[in-house]
């Protein structure tokens, strides 16, 4: 007698590969199970965070802590002093300007206080590096080091180097970042009166401008410096993001300029949140 | 099959290290989505098509990709699986190597469609199926001359 292969009920499996492709045309085209998804992020990240900061952080940094009495006791007195500075050139700000000859030095000082540019310092939690590496989805969550900020969506973040993406998620004071060169994302640039909508490749460190020659007919140079417009007003304007790869023909009329950014979003785990341009 | 999905969570963050060092060389290794079939194949029975598809959604979930894709995979490879179940045992195991090597291909055809197809890349596809199929046949092998790893782990 014959032996049926187990668990192969054709009616099951149609019903399940429908219902599997229905929930997959609904995220797919309207995000539809975006909340959970993120509730899903903030739940890991939030334990990721608490057990590496809370747990594991103190347990390896305890040996640590019992041999370095005498390095706490004098970046205790480094702290001091710098505390000590603040408070006078707080003092000095705080009572008129008769401190300074100059009132340039003073306006200076002050410029420098209430920088209209503030930065809010944040770190890493998560980079999915398997997704930046292989597929169009290059995201990071980063999380501030001191206060929550009150607007946090559509905020241009940095690193050292310079613009890496902007903020597009609050997940409970966990900020998801969309990078550059992520497949839904265009920042809007420009190289001399050349104004364009980079958008992501969906490949590391590479964006790309499409544009008519019947519009456009001056011709680009590899290496040939873009630099952030701040049309649409999320990026500052006159930041270097990169400069000519690439330039490819797409039909006999548009061409498309690859942009090789200027940052690596992978060279350092701290980061900052442009709160007011 | 708790334990099932332990080893395949397991699978997709070993997957999340070595992935993007193999990017290197075109070679992607879907480890998560082999292990589950690893297990389905090695199931006497086979895994239902509820286990499948709530497996699927799980690694949904996990690897954030959409929800349903995943699901969808499962199904419709646990029932090619599950199909093949007893043609299996006339096949020798470059036979059964070549097979898991297609279907991990397909499976990262099938993923890159919906995530990454703006660099959808047949080479990839070619040099990825080249690469499961080895690598199935090596964890064949594995299985073949060093069986007490594999008895002891219950694997």
């Amino acid at each position: 007698m014959a032996n049926y292969a187990p668990n192969t009920s054709v009616f099951s499996y149609i019903f399940f590969v429908l219902l599997a492709s229905l929930l997959l045309y609904l995220d797919f085209t309207n995000e539809t199970f975006s909340k959970p998804k993120n509730a899903y992020k903030t739940s890991v990240l939030s334990i990721n965070y608490f057990f590496n900061d809370y747990v594991l952080e103190p347990l390896v940094t305890f040996p640590q802590l019992l041999h370095s009495k005498k390095d706490l006791a004098k970046q205790n007195k480094d702290l001091r002093l710098k505390v000590e500075k603040e408070y006078i050139s707080n003092f000095i700000l705080s009572n008129n300007n008769n401190f300074f000859l100059d009132e340039s030095k003073l306006n200076t000082l002050i410029d420098s206080k209430n920088n209209l540019n503030q930065i809010v310092i944040s770190k890493l939690l998560k980079f999915d590096t398997n997704n930046y590496f292989c597929c169009g989805n290059h995201r990071l969550f980063i999380k501030p080091l001191s206060s929550l900020i009150n607007d946090p969506l559509q905020r241009p973040i940095i690193n050292s180097e310079g613009i890496i993406g902007q903020t597009i998620n609050d997940m409970s004071g966990i900020y998801e970042v969309m990078l550059l060169s992520d497949s839904k994302h265009s920042i809007p640039i420009f190289s001399d009166n050349f104004y364009c909508n980079a958008k992501g490749s969906g490949k590391p460190s590479f964006i790309s401008c499409t544009y008519s020659q019947l519009i456009w007919e001056d011709s680009f140079k590899i290496g040939q410096k873009f630099y952030s417009s701040g049309l649409g007003g999320v990026f500052p304007k006159g930041i270097l993001i990169g400069s000519v790869l690439d330039i490819k023909d797409i039909s006999d009329s548009e061409k498309e300029v690859v942009i090789r950014l200027k940052v690596d979003p992978i060279s350092e785990n701290i980061f900052g949140v442009v709160v007011s341009i | 099959m708790l334990k099932t999905i332990f080893l395949i969570v397991l699978a997709y963050n070993i997957e999340i290290f070595i992935n993007p060092i193999l990017q290197s060389i075109n070679i992607i290794v879907p480890l998560s989505f082999l292990t589950y079939s690893y297990f389905a194949y090695k199931n006497k029975n086979g895994f239902t098509a509820i286990s499948a598809f709530f497996i699927g959604l799980f690694m949904d979930l996990i690897s954030g990709s959409f929800i349903g894709l995943n699901g969808l995979i499962y199904c419709m490879s646990t029932y090619i699986i599950n199909s093949y179940k007893y043609v299996f045992r006339l096949f020798s195991y470059l036979q059964i190597s070549i097979f898991f090597g297609i279907i991990a291909s397909v499976y990262v055809a099938l993923t890159h469609l919906f995530i990454n197809i703006n660099n959808f890349s047949y080479v990839t596809l070619f040099i990825s199926l080249i690469g499961n199929t080895v690598f199935s046949f090596l964890i064949s092998i594995a299985r073949v001359y060093k069986p007490i790893l594999f008895k002891r782990t219950g694997l």
